[in-house]
């Protein structure tokens, strides 16, 4: 009798499961191919230091549609996004193949500012003791030097 | 000279310091351990305040948080399933059934984002658990990797009402 109850109740378990009013839904490995290799490019730009938020935001934006299209009809979902993520892969290859200068100035830029951080202490050697000199100078420049004990001995 | 050399000593060593700290802050790369986060969010997009009791029929509605801390743009996609009170991935393995849906966001490094799920419960009354975990693609080999996180939700299904 138990036995029979949970047969019963396993058998209602996975119909119900079954029966769950949602749509999954599988990209097909072409979509899926398409969508990586645009990743793939999307990551190389972001390691040449170039600002990917633009080809991020547009990447959602079709998997976003596809989810949408997929769980309303389905049918022609993955050709739209094979489409949008083509163009997309075009868009990036001419973004990479323009990367590497960015890549270049990066560096560049990464170099000159170590350079600049590093000279901090050999330019406060050189150059303190001389601000400090010139300063003491300038605030001290029109001090009026007098003998010890001022105009006492001035006869005029 | 007219400053103190010991007093000028110590300038210099303060110099020293600011500039080797400037240089690994500002120069050297920081690498922070990478890590992707999955979280569950109600109805309204806040933690807490869950479903716990629903009757037949009824809508599971909830938000899932995803958040992208692995130094690159990242493709997620949520498997969504809903099993029997019991039944639970772990941070290895995954549920081998099939999802009732999946969610698919793309992140960029640091980025995160609420996602949006909602299911009619046509199931038989008993006590289920809600299941999201997180899988990441990987563009090397054009698949999903589980990233080993997830959550759950147990919550009871009630007869219908009326």
């Amino acid at each position: 009798m138990r036995v029979n109850i949970l047969l019963v109740a396993l058998a209602a378990f996975f119909l119900a499961s079954a029966l769950l009013v949602v749509h999954p839904h599988a990209l097909s490995n072409e979509a899926l191919g398409i969508m990586s290799d645009v990743l793939g490019k999307i990551q190389l730009l972001e390691s040449r230091k170039v600002n990917v938020s633009d080809y991020v935001r547009m990447l959602d934006e079709a998997a976003r549609e596809y989810q949408v299209c997929a769980r309303s009809d389905g049918q022609s979902c993955d050709e739209e996004l094979i489409g949008k993520l083509q163009a997309l892969s075009e868009e990036l290859d001419k973004a990479i193949a323009g990367s590497e200068s960015t890549y270049y100035v990066y560096v560049a830029r990464k170099v000159a500012v170590g350079a600049a951080l590093a000279s901090i202490p050999i330019a406060t050697y050189v150059l303190l003791p001389w601000l400090i000199s010139y300063a003491w100078l300038r605030t001290k420049a029109k001090w009026v030097v007098l003998p010890r004990g001022g105009r006492k001995n001035d006869n005029r | 000279m007219i400053i103190d050399e010991e007093v000028f000593a110590v300038i210099i060593a303060i110099a020293i310091v600011t500039s080797a700290l400037g240089v690994s802050l500002s120069v050297l790369p920081r690498r922070g351990e990478p890590f992707e986060a999955i979280g569950l969010l109600n109805e309204k997009g806040l933690i807490g305040d869950y479903p716990s009791v629903l009757p037949a029929n009824s809508t599971l509605r909830l938000n899932i948080y995803v958040y992208n801390h692995d130094g690159k743009a990242e493709l997620f996609m949520v498997k969504i399933f809903i099993v029997e009170r019991g039944i639970l991935p772990s941070n290895t393995t995954w549920l081998n059934t099939t999802p009732v849906d999946t969610l698919l966001v793309v992140l960029s490094d640091q980025g995160n984002s609420t996602l949006p799920f909602e299911a009619r419960l046509s199931v038989p009354p008993g006590q289920y658990a809600f299941v999201a975990e997180l899988w990441r693609l990987e563009p090397t080999n054009s698949s999903f990797i589980y990233t080993g996180r997830w959550v759950h939700l147990y919550f009871n299904v009630t007869a219908p009402l009326g």
